[in-house]
């Protein structure tokens, strides 16, 4: 198949930072944030060091096609293929000690930081109506690390090794360590007792599902995303790389490439202005970069299931247990399983990678011809997934492809150890997500899925005969003010009645509590040891 | 089901008129003569008599009020695509910044009528911004009030246009000027959003780009601004479009030519009613036919010191012209509530932050706020089938993303160049392909 090159660029992969477009989705993953000192020389020779340390798109993408072959061919992981990789990334106030030409940077999030836009997040505020920083271990105002250095290893030792090294480079150099938290896939915390299956969050659902195709072609003219769903020339639509994954224009990700069009989604858009052209978002020298969301996000499980149980008892319907409602509100089952594949009970088949993204919202989604839900009879509109990804149903901002503008490329992982069932409450324990985004706007894709349709009681979209809205995002999102949240379910056939699900008498508000976190980019390669590292 | 059609919101100013029920009686035969049923929309239905008495279905598609156009072409930047639609534009010196060129309004023997201006906001939501002498925004009006609605009082009952005139403005009613609300002499206007029609607007008609309307946003004023267009374009939309039948954008809008591609309004609009077709239901709009502001997003504004602001929703937008339960909102002031003090000082709109700049244009606020319009639907509409395209969408390779409508059997220029001239010339030489359905959206006189 001949690819448009306006719309699959050449990537350049010896420049980009790897986990950007590839992901390093490791089991094991450090994040270190350091504070530059007041002498330049020794924070470029900092910054030198790292470059040399960063693992490019080039170095992971065989790595990974090596290892999924092998699980293929033996459906195990394989022991001995094994890899340590590291990204860079630098506030606003991180790049400006190191360039004057940071000041090319203009997006506003980004210059001023997580802690401004945690108020439009709609983060808990305290008694003087600002937000409550108090549980920040990293990122409020006076924390912010300059530098954010993730480093991730199929080996824990490894990784305590690679980030020791950089950490004493750091301390030779005089430059402040003030944040470094360890990361593990919640297999690792399995034992004889508990087995705890990879890949899921604290509340026991598979996590990173879906994640968008991204456009693109290397060097060597292979695809960036691997394409097995035919395209259909005469339709203008979406093209999916599989069943519901849908290609994203790699601009919507990494500066200096085509944006994804809202209205047209196989029409190439214009980069985000650089360097000189009128309405330059940062300097020549962040192509190939991308902006880093990082969100340290403590789950109170304990708090969650209560929830959950108040509210199933209090509808009290035979056929909606707890599980079920938590799936419901999710949108997948623990399994991950689709909730629109499996109604009623968790379906570890319908979590087959063929199978796991195989469905709509829309009724009229040809040509994929998949099990759908228009109404939100089966899966909630109110559903974390549906809230931030609304596939083929079209939303606030027009028709269904409009949406492929929000993506982002989700990179986090669990932070402390899981609930081992059976045991007792451990809500005191500090257990959570380090979420971790890359997009090329701040504003424009992660703030815009938390504000705009997480933290809404009617968007992206109500369905038809549903003038209300229907509810939250009950999973992360937030309602700033009484932090009171509800979201409604409907049930086939009787679709037009509308059950609240709601935290009024919930003992505890939220269980996604923000703890930190901050807003970075991460340059190119050849940025970081030319620009900023010499 | 009401037997009438009612006036948007379901407002009663008719009931201060001169004579009230004559008010109603003419806007009734108005909205009928749009609404009324065609053998060319066989799933059309007027909600005033529809096919069967069982409760119809209710959508209410959702969009928002800053031109789409216009974040577009400014990088999806919203306070670049704010400020290029702040200001009214003068007939005849365009391209706007939405690259709509307006042609001038004309006196009877040719020469360019000045003056006349209208504001390049198309998504049936404008606004003008209140500033104090320092320049910083006080306060932001907005509406979505057709100019149908307000031609027919200027046409039935000139009094009460004075009045309300007077009230809206906030100036009073003796402050209004009568002659000005009313063309000084016979003038022509070519209208590419009536398909280049040639508009005559005589001595003494109403004049809808009156000095108090563009200055107080008193009703819509773009040229694609009308009620007459919502319901064409919903008309259009009830019907099945190519074979197969189109069923995204921007090919089912472009194959329809019910509306403007390029907007968030029409094709959201068009699409919804579609989709409803195309499950076999008759549709319509909703009585009281209108377009409306449904929300504002709270979440997008901060306090001078990046503090969220408690019940903005509730007190700092405040609807001004509403149905009775408030549901139906036509418009709305966008301020700081009395007594919030900033340094000792009223705060003002401009004190405000909108995603962390700034609040320094109208349209800053006009991207939070959500507008709808409400369509109903019964089932069992007979079968129909599908009609031709008449467009197939091209791209504009000089601003990325701008559809532009191609007849179909015309291939797509590799460069398209003289974007908004090509769209005016398309839109004027097309046959609309259904007369019918058509002739209702193109103006509303």
């Amino acid at each position: 198949m001949t690819l448009d090159p306006k719309l699959e660029p050449v990537l350049d992969w010896q420049d980009i930072q790897g986990n950007i477009l590839a992901g390093f989705n490791k089991d094991h993953q450090m994040l270190g944030g350091f504070r530059l000192g007041t002498d330049v020389f020794k924070n470029k020779s900092f910054v030198s060091f790292l470059s040399k340390r960063v693992t490019s798109l080039k170095e992971i993408v065989p790595h990974k096609a090596a290892r999924a072959n092998y699980l293929q061919q033996f459906g195990v992981e394989p022991e001995d293929l094994k890899a340590t990789w590291t990204a860079v990334a630098f506030s606003y106030k991180g790049l400006q000690a190191l360039t004057p030409e940071a000041s090319a940077f203009t997006d506003v999030e980004f210059r001023e930081g997580l802690p401004k836009s945690a108020s439009r997040l709609g983060d808990p505020l305290n008694s003087a109506g600002e937000t409550d920083f108090s549980e920040w271990v990293i990122g409020s105002p006076g924390n912010i690390p300059d530098v954010l250095v993730i480093v991730a290893a199929d080996d824990p030792e490894e990784l305590v090794e690679t980030f020791r090294v950089i950490r004493q480079s750091a301390e030779s150099l005089g430059i402040e360590k003030i944040y470094e938290e360890t990361g593990h896939d919640l297999s690792y915390y399995s034992d004889e007792q508990h087995l705890f299956p990879k890949g899921h969050e604290h509340f026991g659902f598979k996590d990173g599902v879906s994640q968008p195709g991204v456009r693109g072609v290397f060097p060597t003219g292979e695809s960036l995303t691997k394409r097995v769903e035919p395209v259909d020339p005469n339709d203008s639509g979406p093209e999916y790389a599989e069943k519901g994954k849908p290609l994203v224009c790699a601009g919507q990700f990494v500066l200096g490439y085509a944006q994804q069009i809202d209205y047209a989604a196989r029409q190439p858009g214009a980069p985000r202005p650089l360097g000189a052209q009128p309405n330059s978002v940062g300097p020549t020298w962040a192509a190939n970069g991308s902006f880093l969301v990082f969100r340290r996000l403590r789950q109170d499980v304990a708090g969650f299931y209560e929830f959950i149980a108040e509210n199933a008892s209090a509808i009290g319907r035979a056929d909606l247990a707890a599980g079920r409602l938590a799936a419901m509100l999710v949108g997948r089952w623990p399994s991950g399983a689709p909730i629109i594949r499996a109604s009623t009970h968790d379906d570890p088949h319908s979590a087959d990678p063929s199978l796991v993204n195989a469905f709509a919202y829309g009724d009229d989604n040809e040509p994929l011809n998949l099990p759908n839900d228009s109404e939100g009879l089966v899966c909630p509109v109110a559903a974390h997934i549906r809230k931030v990804n609304p596939r083929d149903g079209d939303t606030d901002i027009g028709q269904a492809s409009a949406a492929l503008t929000k993506r982002i490329l989700r990179r986090g992982i669990p932070y402390g150890p899981p609930v081992r069932p059976g045991m007792a409450d451990e809500s005191f324990v500090d257990r959570g997500l380090l979420f971790l985004s890359y997009q090329s706007s701040i504003a424009n894709q992660f703030e815009f899925l938390c504000s705009r349709w997480m933290n809404s009681a009617s968007l992206p979209r109500n369905p038809s005969n549903h003038l209300e809205g229907l509810g939250f995002d009950m999973i992360v999102g937030q309602q700033q003010f009484g932090r009171i949240r509800s979201a409604y379910l409907r049930f086939a056939p009787s679709g037009a009645i509308d059950i609240p699900v709601t935290n009024q008498s919930a003992n505890l508000k939220d269980w996604v509590i923000p703890t930190g976190g901050g807003y970075f980019f991460a340059p190119s390669i050849s940025a970081i040891s030319t620009i900023l590292g010499s | 089901m009401p037997s009438t059609h009612t006036p948007p919101a379901n407002i009663k100013d008719f009931d201060r008129g001169t004579n009230p029920t004559s008010l109603y009686q003419e806007w009734d035969s108005w909205l009928a003569g749009q609404m009324a049923p065609s053998d060319d929309a066989p799933a059309w239905y007027e909600s005033t008599h529809p096919p069967k008495n069982s409760a119809p279905a209710t959508a209410a598609p959702p969009w928002q009020g800053l031109p789409r156009t216009a974040l577009l072409l400014n990088g999806n930047d919203v306070l670049s695509a704010a400020k290029a639609v702040e200001n009214p534009v003068e007939y005849g010196t365009g391209p706007d910044a939405l690259m709509v060129s307006q042609p001038p309004f004309l006196t009877s023997d040719g020469s360019r009528y000045p003056g006349v201006k209208y504001r390049p906001q198309d998504e049936y939501l404008e606004w003008v911004t209140l500033r104090d002498p320092d320049g910083v925004v006080r306060e932001i009006w907005f509406t979505c009030e057709g100019p149908e609605y307000w031609n027919l009082i200027a046409e039935e009952d000139r009094d009460l246009l004075l009045t309300l005139y007077g009230e809206i403005t906030g100036k009073g009613r003796s402050a209004i000027d009568p002659q000005k609300l009313y063309f000084p002499e016979t003038l022509t206007h070519v209208e590419p959003f009536a398909r280049g029609k040639t508009l005559t607007f005589h001595k003494d008609d109403y004049n809808p780009y009156n000095e108090y309307n563009i200055g107080a946003a008193i009703h819509l004023t773009q040229g694609a601004n009308t009620l007459g267009a919502e319901i064409g374009l919903a008309m259009a939309g009830s019907l099945l479009w190519g074979t197969p039948p189109k069923t995204s954008d921007p090919d089912l809008v472009c194959c329809a030519l019910y509306g403007e591609p390029n907007r968030f309004s029409d094709p959201t609009i068009g699409k919804e009613v579609n989709d409803l077709a195309r499950k076999g239901m008759y549709v319509t709009l909703r009585d009281p036919v209108g377009l409306y502001i449904a929300s504002i997003r709270p979440n997008d504004f901060t306090d001078w010191n990046d503090k969220p602001i408690p019940n903005l929703e509730t007190t700092y937008f405040i609807p001004l012209r509403k149905s009775e339960d408030g549901s139906l909102v036509l418009r709305a002031t966008f301020k700081v509530p009395d007594g919030v003090m900033k340094n000792g000082q009223q705060a003002r709109a401009g004190d405000l932050k909108y995603l962390g700049v700034p609040i320094s244009s109208g349209g800053q606020v006009a991207n939070a706020i959500t507008m709808h319009l409400f369509a109903e639907a019964l089932d069992g509409a007979p079968h129909q089938q599908p009609q031709k395209c008449g467009a197939h969408p091209c791209f504009d390779s000089t601003h990325p993303g701008y559809v532009i409508p191609t007849p179909i059997g015309t291939p797509c220029q590799p460069a398209q160049g003289a974007l908004a001239a090509h769209v005016v010339n398309v839109r004027a030489k097309m046959s609309a392909p259904l007369k019918g359905v058509y002739s209702r959206a193109v103006h509303y006189l």
